[in-house]
């Protein structure tokens, strides 16, 4: 598989890998709201923004995330860079910052920043994904998921059920890719051109390749579901858990360092503080 | 004491085509028995039914001296193991040690025990160095390998084998065929039924069983069954290489003496 913009797993033993899975999400989300605060003024939305960037990418370093990764998942981003920047110039706007003018047409500074905010955004968001799925195994994620819905059992809610669904899906994510590799080679060797052609022949192809597919995969799923049902598996029945988690000191630094950044942010947000005005300095 | 004992077993996935018609056999506690006959025969069948996969069973079924019926099927299941064909459609998690413990999750066993008991079993099958290795990592005996111990760490009294070998390469087919040997000399209790395509394995069996069209043709010691060279060939079947040159050699008014029972003891002979 090639790099994807959600990345893989990186098997390492770092800081970040060793939380536990929950813990790491709770931080995660909590970073993630900091990102969509509104600041008093440019000059701070820039600085929370730039500073917030510069301590994700220090967390990517210490994931060992390689930054090579992250620059490849920002590719998709200059196409988007254009288009926003395009539309918030064509937005009219009543301000009087100018940055230039093409003859009547005057395009503001407001629009160029906030295109460059939404871009910040982005990566921050790309940047603070990279990091937790590069640390945390898929299986790992399935667990916060169960964890965090295990309330909503009282309700009816199959959590545990989702969750299972979840792993054994992850589980047989490798097996169908090898699926999809064995049928397109007997296709291919059949005659059957996955590159080449029009439409019509694409969709031929494609179709050659779905049915064969879908036909193995239910066997697989009803084999499995055989399999799981003689080794007692109950959903409904008492289980006992072979993967915990444990929280430790890690979980709690992780906790404190994301809900203080939180805390500082959400208090400059609403106080409207301006640092810049504490130093005395006058800016938009 | 039988472990297994059916009587008059009937059974059909669609009213029209009987899939097993009027099984009656009786398996005893601690032997090693080989379920052969060509495909679509009702190996695979008859094996999910001792598992308790089918509601609409007709006859008499007794595992372990319990009736084969639902409230019974947790009692039953607990102490029987089955390995099915493809590796990968029965490795449930995602690492062998993960994987070993879904079976004792579903018991309650409790954490604390799990893992002295994974490793004893991954031990035993000679996948300890692998505990930590993800199922795209293993090869298919491997795998067959995990699923062995997955259902040796249940403590069975009966492993179902469902062609377990048949989808591996010859290296792991000898694999799974020595780590059954071991597991009989180890725990000679454990009884093993074994479906299979190998009559060579098939040889190695305590009992054979030939099953064809739903119906047992053959039911006895590997010697008994593999004389029936007429039988075999009715239903599709070779006798192993071994029974086969004996048979051949007595055509030949060569006097092989019964209590030859392989290859080398033959060579011996008539190199004498
Ligand atoms: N799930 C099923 N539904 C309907 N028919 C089946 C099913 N599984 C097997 N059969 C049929 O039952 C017969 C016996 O199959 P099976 O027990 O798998 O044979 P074997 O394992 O000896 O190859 C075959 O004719 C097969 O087509
Ligand atoms: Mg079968």
């Amino acid at each position: 598989m090639s790099s994807t913009v959600l990345g893989r797993y990186v098997p390492y033993q770092s800081f970040i890998h060793r939380m536990d899975s929950r813990a790491k999400l709770f931080a995660m989300i909590c970073l993630m709201v900091t990102v969509f605060l509104k600041q008093v003024n440019w000059a701070m939305t820039f600085l929370v923004g730039g500073l917030f960037l510069v301590f994700i990418m220090m967390l990517l370093l210490l994931s060992h995330t390689k930054i090579t990764t992250f620059l490849k998942s920002l590719r998709t981003l200059w196409f988007m860079a254009i288009f926003l920047l395009i539309i918030y110039i064509l937005i009219p706007r009543t301000s009087d910052w100018i940055a230039f003018s093409i003859g009547t047409f005057n395009v503001y500074w407001d629009s160029i920043l906030d295109a460059a905010k939404i871009l910040v955004r982005l990566m921050s968001m790309i940047a603070l994904m990279l990091v937790f799925s590069a640390s945390t195994k898929p299986l790992e994620m399935s667990d916060a998921f169960e964890w965090y819905m295990s309330p909503l059992k009282y309700i009816g809610f199959p959590s545990h059920e989702l969750a299972m669904i979840l792993s054994i899906a992850l589980r047989f994510i490798p097996t169908i890719l090898e699926d999809v590799h064995r049928i397109m080679n007997a296709q291919a060797s059949r005659g059957v051109d996955f590159k080449h052609g029009g439409v019509k022949a694409k969709v031929r192809s494609v179709i050659s390749l779905i049915v064969p597919l879908f036909v193995s995969a239910f066997m697989r799923s009803e084999e499995l579901a055989d399999a799981m049902e003689c080794r007692g598996y109950d959903p409904k029945g008492k289980r006992t858990k072979y993967r915990i988690a444990h929280f430790s000191w890690r979980d709690l630094v992780g906790i404190l360092v994301a809900a203080a950044w939180l805390g500082l942010v959400i208090a400059s947000s609403v106080t409207h503080f301006d640092l810049f005005a504490v130093f005395g300095l006058e800016v938009r | 004491m039988a472990l297994i004992e059916i009587n008059n077993l009937n059974f059909a996935y669609d009213e029209e085509r009987p899939t097993l018609k009027n099984i009656s056999l009786s398996i005893e506690a601690g032997k090693y028995v080989a379920l052969i006959g060509h495909n679509g025969s009702g190996k695979s069948t008859l094996a999910k039914i001792i598992a308790g996969l089918f509601k609409k069973v007709e006859g008499d079924i007794k595992i372990f001296d319990l009736p084969l019926q639902k409230e019974n099927l947790v009692k039953i299941r607990s102490q029987l193991g089955i390995v099915f064909q493809n590796p990968d459609n029965q490795f449930v998690a995602s690492s062998v040690k993960e994987d070993i413990a879904f079976g004792l999750e579903n018991r309650a066993i409790p954490h604390d025990e799990m893992d002295p008991i994974i490793n004893e079993v991954a031990e035993e099958v000679g996948m300890e160095k692998f505990l930590d290795a993800a199922p795209e990592n293993l090869s298919g005996g491997q795998k067959q390998r995990v699923a062995i111990a997955g259902t040796l760490a249940m403590k069975p009294r009966l492993l179902l084998l469902d062609e377990a070998t048949s989808m591996l390469d010859p290296r792991g087919k000898k694999e799974i065929l020595n780590l059954i040997r071991k597991m009989r000399k180890d725990n000679p209790e454990l009884t093993i039924v074994s479906i299979t395509h190998d009559v060579e394995e098939a040889a190695l069996a305590d009992e054979v069983i030939v099953l064809n069209d739903g119906e047992i043709v053959l039911h006895g010691t590997p010697e008994e069954v593999f004389a029936h060279r007429d039988i075999l060939a009715q239903v599709r079947l070779d006798a192993p290489f071994f029974d086969s040159l004996v048979v051949a050699l007595k055509a030949e008014g060569v006097a092989v003496p019964d209590d030859i029972k392989d290859i080398k003891a033959l060579e011996d002979y008539l190199c004498r």
